[in-house]
């Protein structure tokens, strides 16, 4: 879904939170101690932009999550992309005003970093 | 080894007699121990100290198991059909789940478990090592070459290709 230019842009915050959808059937992203494997933060073909996460502050619970039967959601600090050397960017699509995307090099380390200091997100 | 908080525990009914020598019964040690390398232990002859032996049959059982286990996972990644994960995933080549396979057998011939093993969205092959703070990813990758990286508290400590390096110097560094 592309970028919808005439929606207001915000601004990330290192203490906001980004939240990042994760199929957790059969554990494949989620380890024995329910900690996520960096394959949650794999960049996939249709991640060319950057990794598709959402704004909690701004996010919509049923919109982020899509299908809770088989997607958890994971939330994590945005202080953890910046200290990393990576980009957060507010990128609303027209269906979903929260979609935001973590810019920068998707190298195993990274990835790894970025799994081990997520964690799962119970909206209140 | 064993912590000197175990020592102080251990009483007679936590060992028996295997062989002429007596064994702590292994369900404490693994309820106990620490450290998670393969081992057991017996007493010696003044039933004064204990002695650590590393890599017994005891402990290759519960290593059999755990890699039967993770033998019988990778397999199952062969079932997986395109889009598994909901997002565009596709399911790992039958070379790719060999190659895993193939390396979770020497694993098993060298007394290591493994603690997970995951598909990526993109056809990979995910082992991961475990002790403490310090974990092994070896990853095979769609395209054919196969990665290794070690993390301390999941910080990348060193990376490289696994033909680089042998499965001793993994457990080596693991244990280390």
């Amino acid at each position: 879904m592309p970028t919808d230019t005439n929606l207001e842009r915000e601004e990330i915050e290192s203490d906001d939170f980004l939240l990042r959808r994760v199929f957790y059937l059969d554990t494949k992203y989620v380890d024995s101690k329910g900690e996520l494997t960096s394959y949650a933060f794999y960049q996939r073909p249709s991640d060319k932009d950057g990794l598709s996460v959402d704004l909690e502050r701004i996010s919509d619970y049923n919109i982020s999550i899509q299908d809770p039967s088989i997607f958890n959601l994971y939330k994590l600090k945005a202080q953890v992309c910046f200290d990393n050397d990576l980009q957060c960017l507010h990128s609303p699509e027209e269906n979903n005003y929260a979609h935001s995307l973590i810019i920068g090099k998707n190298s195993k380390g990274i990835r790894r970093k970025l799994a081990k200091s997520s964690s799962l997100y119970n909206p209140k | 080894m064993p912590t000197p908080s175990l020592l102080r525990n251990l009483e007679k009914g936590d060992y028996r007699t295997v062989q002429g020598k007596k064994t702590i019964q292994p369900q404490y040690f693994w309820t106990k121990a620490e450290d998670s390398r393969p081992s057991w232990m017996t007493l010696d002859s003044d039933e004064q100290n204990i002695i650590v032996h590393v890599s017994t049959p005891i402990d290759s059982n519960r290593v059999h198991q755990n890699v039967f286990d993770i033998k019988d996972k990778i397999i199952g990644f062969s079932e997986l059909k395109e889009n598994w994960d909901y997002m565009g995933a596709i399911p790992p080549r039958s070379d790719i789940i060999v190659k895993a396979l193939g390396l979770v057998k020497r694993l098993e011939f060298n007394n290591q478990d493994i603690f997970f093993a995951a598909p990526s969205p993109g056809g990979d092959i995910m082992l991961e090592l475990q002790n403490k703070s310090k974990a092994i990813e070896i990853e095979f990758l769609e395209q054919g070459d196969s990665e290794y990286a070690f993390y301390d508290k999941n910080d990348l400590i060193q990376e490289g290709n696994l033909e680089e390096i042998s499965i001793l110097d993994m457990k080596n560094w693991l244990y280390s």
